[in-house]
């Protein structure tokens, strides 16, 4: 997805994508992503436990954790009542 | 998901779609009538007596015409880019939706309007612009038509400009119809940013990401 997305867009996305393992490179084509932002966003995510990296040899993925399931439906939630409550644009 | 977010959606991306196909439609049409008129006001064949500094400068402006045209079409086909591959997908995709769907077509209906967004309120002002000209020299094209009537025996020289004052009101309306109608897309969606705004600021406090 490209375009301007804003910092909980993109956690969003990535949280949604993990909810089965992913890896790096898999993160950052999916959710349009360059190397060094993806790993700084991996990096938080990872800290603030909404994601786990699962090591199986040299390969390692991310997966979303219970915590991101709460940010996920939280998310989902606000965003889905954008079309609840704003009148509607319509011709 | 709810339903009524689903209904509010599918809605709205019928309708944008709608208007920005329309858009299209005129962009190509502005584009067809200012090379048309370009080409006869230079070669004078609307009427040989019309001196030819006269036919350069309505050249000059229909040959502008021609080029908004050009860049309206341009600009919304590049707007329609960005909603065409979301509501591909809608389409495809069986109900009941999954919430988790809808909410990334909705991320990504968010995401085109904040790329599109200052382009969408210089759309909203040629609209504007260019609505009011076309209507103006529809105007004049009608009082053309009734001064040339007694003078001219041809039947269609006296049609003629009754016919470019029905194109020109037509755009005219169309163009005026466009900007309302994209500027009543964009206030839904200027609003929708502000409580977006407020969400973050909600998903901040409850997740504790604002903490380091």
């Amino acid at each position: 997805m490209s375009g301007r997305r804003t910092l909980y867009e993109i956690y969003w996305e990535i949280l949604v994508f993990c909810k089965t393992p992913r890896s790096f490179t898999g993160i950052i084509n999916r959710c349009d992503l360059n190397s060094k932002t993806g790993q700084e966003y991996l990096e938080f995510l990872t800290a603030k436990r909404y994601l786990t990296t699962i090591t199986d040899g040299e390969k390692t993925s991310y997966v979303s954790t219970a915590a991101a399931g709460e940010y996920i439906t939280l998310f989902s939630s606000l965003y889905q009542n954008l079309f609840d409550k704003t009148p509607g644009f319509r011709l | 998901m709810k339903d009524t977010a689903l209904t509010g959606f599918k809605i709205e991306l019928n309708s944008f779609f709608a208007l920005v196909i329309l858009n299209i439609t005129f962009g190509a049409l502005a584009m067809a009538i200012g090379v048309s008129f370009m080409v006869t006001a230079v070669l004078g064949l609307a009427g040989a007596q019309i001196p030819l500094p006269l036919r350069i400068i309505a050249g000059s402006f229909f040959m502008i015409c021609f080029g908004l045209g050009f860049m309206w079409v341009l600009t919304s086909a590049r707007i329609l880019k960005g909603i065409t591959g979301v509501r591909r997908e809608y389409r495809k995709q069986r109900e009941p939706v999954p919430g988790e769907i809808l909410t990334g077509w909705i991320v990504r209906l968010m995401a085109n309007y904040r790329e599109n967004k200052k382009t969408i309120s210089w759309m909203i002002l040629i609209c504007s612009l260019g609505g009011g000209t076309y209507l103006v020299l529809g105007i004049l094209n009608i009082i053309q038509g009734i001064t040339l009537v007694e003078g001219v025996l041809d039947i269609w020289m006296r049609v003629l400009p009754f016919a470019a004052a029905a194109i020109n009101l037509t755009i005219g309306l169309a163009s005026l119809l466009s900007g309302y109608y994209l500027s009543k897309f964009s206030k839904t969606w200027d609003r929708r940013l502000e409580e977006v705004e407020r969400s973050e600021d909600t998903l901040k406090k409850t997740l504790g990401l604002d903490r380091p």
